[in-house]
């Protein structure tokens, strides 16, 4: 079985398993458990999530997608995902300003652990007091728009829009392992 | 879209920066929540052109008459030229200050110190609202009367403004974490001058050393080099990153759930381009 590894990362509410949901072809596999207080070292009663989906497209080729927990204290996690994946979109409610500081440490996380692909989706993109992408780019510290990477709106309430986000990801993937390949 | 929000969410600094970094001309409001500020009450507008600050008037909007109201305190213009100028001024195409020094009414020393008075010191104290409202209009008309046609660029003010701010009860949230580490974007400083410690903390910000051991190797308070490192950061020159990353106890790492369904795949193994072509074409029927 040949399988893809993608991971979907994002804010509290950006639509991470809504976004899984959408788009794969099996129920999603939420691992909501109560994590401890030393473990998670805030407060009680607090759920580890990690939301898994599948998309089957031949008899040994399929995709695998997987939702990182919304908190960062749980990067342990994240790591188990991220070192195993090809590529990751970073989901982002372009209406919740307020989460961008987030969103952009949970980037540096990410890039630190591993280099590979990633773009951004923004959902929300049409909700009241949402921001353009240009400047949700400046707010994660992208000066040049020669230096972001592609950034994609999408509905995570929506297949196609989710398929669509996919599409791009699958794109940039190829589009950096052929540099990659011509630079060897 | 706009670019809006609240002074709690995003610090002045951080603003200026996207100003800045986006190159953006316009004008950006800053009403202060009431009790906000001691020194600050009524709404700010500040100019940008191209991403540089050219002026900085408060009160009850852009149809102020602040420039021309500091020149005629210090009796640098006439009542009359006053009275003339105030008739003629929302005619300008060109900042007022030059308009002046064209018409030898006023010299250059006395544009800078308008610019000084103006722009440096107030924004400097705008520094210190972090309760309120912040929106940037990109189609508001340019204040030609309230510019002395100097300017400074955001990250300038930035800089001055969070050097000279006392009191940072309001930023303690936003302050880097004593144990993360700070890494910067760049080898060369790109024309600013920082000061003694900003440049020692800057040369350490390699994203290797946690803040609390860069304060402790350069004998700084932690507190100090948090400030400096959010300085250092809200103008664009380094970035908070984690240096370790967070490990629960290896006891309690046993109670979390394994990810049961991470089983297949790796990263260290490319898919093949018969995989990419399938799924391409598999997606885009679904898209």
């Amino acid at each position: 079985m040949e399988i893809m590894n993608l991971v979907v990362t994002g804010t509290v509410g950006a639509g991470k398993t809504t976004f899984i949901r959408s788009v794969s072809e099996i129920e999603v596999v939420d691992t909501d458990r109560k994590a401890t207080d030393d473990v998670a070292n805030l407060k009680q009663n607090t759920t580890v999530s990690m939301d898994f989906g599948t998309l089957q497209f031949g008899d040994e080729m399929a995709l695998h997608i997987y939702g990182t927990p919304g908190q960062t204290r749980f990067d342990f996690m994240w790591e188990i995902l991220i070192e195993r994946a090809h590529a990751y979109v970073l989901l982002i409610a372009a209406h919740r300003p307020s989460e961008f500081h987030h969103a952009r440490r949970i980037m540096n996380f990410m890039n630190r652990q591993a280099n590979i692909p990633m773009i951004i989706g923004l959902t929300h993109s049409d909700c009241e007091g949402a921001w353009s992408s240009e400047d949700i780019a400046l707010a994660l510290g992208y000066q040049e728009i020669t230096q972001q990477p592609p950034i994609v709106l999408v509905d995570a309430n929506d297949g196609e829009s989710v398929a669509i986000a996919l599409v791009a990801l699958v794109q940039h993937y190829m589009e950096i392992t052929a540099k990659a390949e011509v630079a060897v | 879209m706009s670019l809006a929000g609240h002074l709690s969410e995003y610090s002045l600094a951080e603003i200026f920066h996207f100003v800045q970094d986006g190159n953006k001309t316009g004008v950006l409001s800053i009403e202060p929540d009431i009790g906000a500020s001691k020194f600050i009450k009524d709404p700010h507008y500040i100019s940008f052109q191209s991403g540089r600050i050219m002026s900085v008037a408060n009160g009850s909007g852009l149809g102020n008459r602040g420039l021309l109201k500091m020149m005629s305190q210090r009796k640098w213009l006439s009542s009359e030229q006053v009275s003339t100028l105030e008739t003629q001024v929302s005619l300008l195409t060109q900042p007022l200050g030059t308009y002046l020094k064209s018409r030898n009414a006023v010299n250059t020393e006395q544009l800078s110190l308008l610019f000084n008075s103006q722009v440096v010191a107030t924004a400097c104290k705008l520094f210190e609202i972090h309760r309120g409202q912040f929106s940037f209009n990109p189609k508001a008309p340019l204040a030609y009367a309230e510019m002395t046609g100097l300017s400074l660029t955001a990250q300038e003010v930035a800089l001055l403004g969070l050097r000279m701010l006392k009191n940072w009860d309001g930023l303690a949230t936003k302050l880097p974490d004593p144990e993360s580490g700070l890494q910067r974007f760049s080898t060369n400083l790109g024309g600013l001058r920082l000061d003694t410690p900003e440049l020692q903390v800057w040369k350490l910000s390699l994203g290797e050393m946690p803040i609390s051991k860069i304060a402790l190797s350069l004998g700084l308070d932690v507190d100090k080099v948090q400030q400096i490192g959010f300085r250092l950061s809200s103008i664009g020159l380094v970035h908070e990153v984690s240096v370790e990353p967070a490990q629960p106890p290896v006891n309690k790492m046993m109670d979390v759930p394994k990810p049961v369904c991470v089983d297949g795949g790796n990263a260290a193994v490319p898919v093949s381009a018969s995989f990419l072509s399938n799924l391409m074409g598999f997606l885009k029927k679904k898209g």
